[in-house]
């Protein structure tokens, strides 16, 4: 196996990350999300430990990762920052390769959720993905973000990525951009076959998530949307 | 645009034609110049998009014409030349004024063979814009202009922030301009079915090009000529009982908003107004009319 681990990986979390496999391995749904919102409190604690006191955050997710990865990140960084100073926003997006001289990828947003950004400013944009390959999602979504707020941080958040993929990120941006970026990741892969990372998270994040393919995922409504705003409704929200 | 019969009609040597031939085969093997200008003719192919979507005047754009100011042609009712040049020390008097005399033959060629023209010279450098314009040879100035475009490394760095570039995709976008992911979607729809119609040299009208784009229901690109979908009072109503939600039409594409009571916001998009999706959502909308969000989401 030609991974390597980042610093923050323990050994329990790189246990976890054999675990994510296993769970993959065995087709078991509940299984590998269970590990995957570990993996994202892993993250989060990660970040918690960086972030200053009074600090806003965006966290910026597609549908698949939103109620497991996400959910776990935002679960691990609420000692640190105020629920009221965190802000989620949820992309579908649909993949398509367009053309054939130069195929272009590209990743369309179909439909988005977005929390009050408030009058505060943002201070930290986390964006969160269970892996790291090419980054043309990243790169759709976040492009999408920084239109509307200027973060001091841009954090990329991922329990995998592949090598090379931070420098091919952060040459989608202008150097202005580019250089807030800061990568949170717990494993570095190097091998790429049939445009899957291996072992990466162990194939088809939306499949082995039991959310089928990529038309079926984006027909998925995250509970943790729901969660939120029946919180925000509440009195004490 | 010109063969070469037509150039040695109009005063070509043979041996012009061979130095014309190998400068084009040397433009496009590649290199920093030739990826600028790839960006320029696609940047310049999206303004005339924008423009044929707004006022239906077409154009056609080709790259490596076969003449003396070569590297784009943008032809709409005047066949407007363009030359790139990368180089902060390029000149008009540089290397025996070869930059000038290139550009008073491409004037006298077009003068002779009855082509309404002009003439362009396009240099990343800013600083550069002024001297150009100040200093072009009285021979062609009347028919001349400099023009400043950036040198990015990347296509989508054109549209990402101001300028013309930014300014022709917003006018192309159906739903929501602001969205730098629906900016990239349809300037990379329109790229990519441009590059596919053709090599660099083979001249390509804009409203082909756009033709197949609007063929493409997904692609939430401006549609001026396209129908209002059936039934769409009734469905807009229909969806409108649930607070805070909305069906919408914008430029022949139809899109949903939701504000929530907490003032989050979901939006999404559905497709062209004559598209099978928007027909499918239209009817499931009124055979089951939606109470609250949750049942508008499965219909759709």
């Amino acid at each position: 196996m030609s991974r390597t681990y980042s610093a923050i990986a323990t050994e329990s979390v790189r246990t976890r990350l054999d675990e994510l496999l296993a769970r993959a391995e065995a087709g078991d749904h509940e299984g590998y999300r269970a590990v995957m919102t570990e993996l994202g409190r892993d993250l989060g604690r990660a970040l918690a430990a960086q972030l200053p006191a009074r600090e806003r955050l965006l966290v910026v997710c597609t549908v698949e990762d939103a109620d497991f990865l996400t959910r776990g990140l935002i679960e691990a960084v609420a000692p640190q920052v105020a629920p009221a100073d965190i802000v989620l926003a949820c992309f579908w997006n649909g993949r398509r390769k367009l053309g054939s001289r130069r195929p272009i990828d590209v990743a369309p947003i179909i439909s988005r959720y977005l929390e009050p950004l408030g009058a505060m400013q943002i201070g930290t944009v986390v964006v969160t993905k269970s892996i790291i390959r090419g980054g043309c999602v990243v790169r759709t979504n976040l492009s999408e973000i920084l239109d509307v707020v200027q973060p001091r941080r841009i954090v990329v958040a991922a329990p995998v990525m592949l090598k090379g993929a931070r420098e091919g990120l952060s040459a989608e941006f202008p150097r202005h951009v580019s250089k807030k970026f800061e990568y949170l990741y717990l494993a570095e892969d190097t091998v790429r076959e049939n445009d899957e990372v291996r072992p990466g998270v162990g194939g088809s994040v939306y499949q082995l998530l039991g959310l089928g393919d990529q038309n079926s995922k984006n027909r998925h409504r995250p509970k943790i949307i729901a969660e939120r705003n029946q919180q925000a409704a509440s009195p004490a929200g | 645009m010109f063969d070469k019969a037509t150039l040695l009609r109009h005063g070509a040597t043979r041996s012009d034609l061979r130095h014309l031939e190998h400068r084009r085969l040397g433009g496009e093997t590649g290199g920093a110049g030739y990826r600028y200008q790839g960006h320029f003719a696609a940047v310049a192919m999206l303004r005339a998009a924008a423009e044929y979507t707004d006022s239906g005047q077409d154009a056609e754009i080709t790259q490596e014409v076969l003449c003396w100011v070569d590297d784009v042609l943008v032809r709409t009712g005047v066949a407007k030349f363009y030359q790139l040049k990368i180089s902060p020390l390029e000149s008009w008097g540089r290397a025996r004024r070869k930059l000038a005399k290139e550009f008073e033959r491409q004037h006298r060629l077009c003068r002779s063979a009855n082509v309404t023209h002009s003439l362009h010279l396009v240099t990343p450098h800013k600083n550069r814009v002024a001297h150009f314009n100040a200093k072009a040879p009285a021979s062609f100035r009347t028919v001349f202009s400099a023009e400043h475009f950036p040198l990015q490394r990347l296509r989508p760095q054109y549209w990402a922030a101001g300028g013309a570039a930014n300014t022709a995709v917003r006018r192309l976008c159906a739903v929501d301009a602001d969205s730098a992911a629906e900016r990239d979607e349809v300037a990379a729809r329109l790229i990519s079915i441009w590059e596919d119609c053709g090599t660099p040299s083979d001249p390509q009208l804009v409203s082909a090009v756009l033709t197949k784009a609007w063929a493409d229901p997904e692609v939430p690109i401006r549609r001026p000529n396209a129908p209002t979908p059936p039934r769409w009072s009734a469905v807009t109503a229909a969806a409108s009982r649930v607070p805070g939600l909305a069906l919408l039409l914008r430029d022949g594409f139809v899109c949903w908003e939701f504000r929530r009571p907490g003032g989050a916001k979901e939006s999404g998009r559905i497709g062209a107004s004559d598209s099978d999706a928007v027909a499918r959502v239209i009817a499931r909308v009124l055979a089951r009319p939606p109470s609250d969000f949750d049942d508008f989401w499965r219909e759709l």
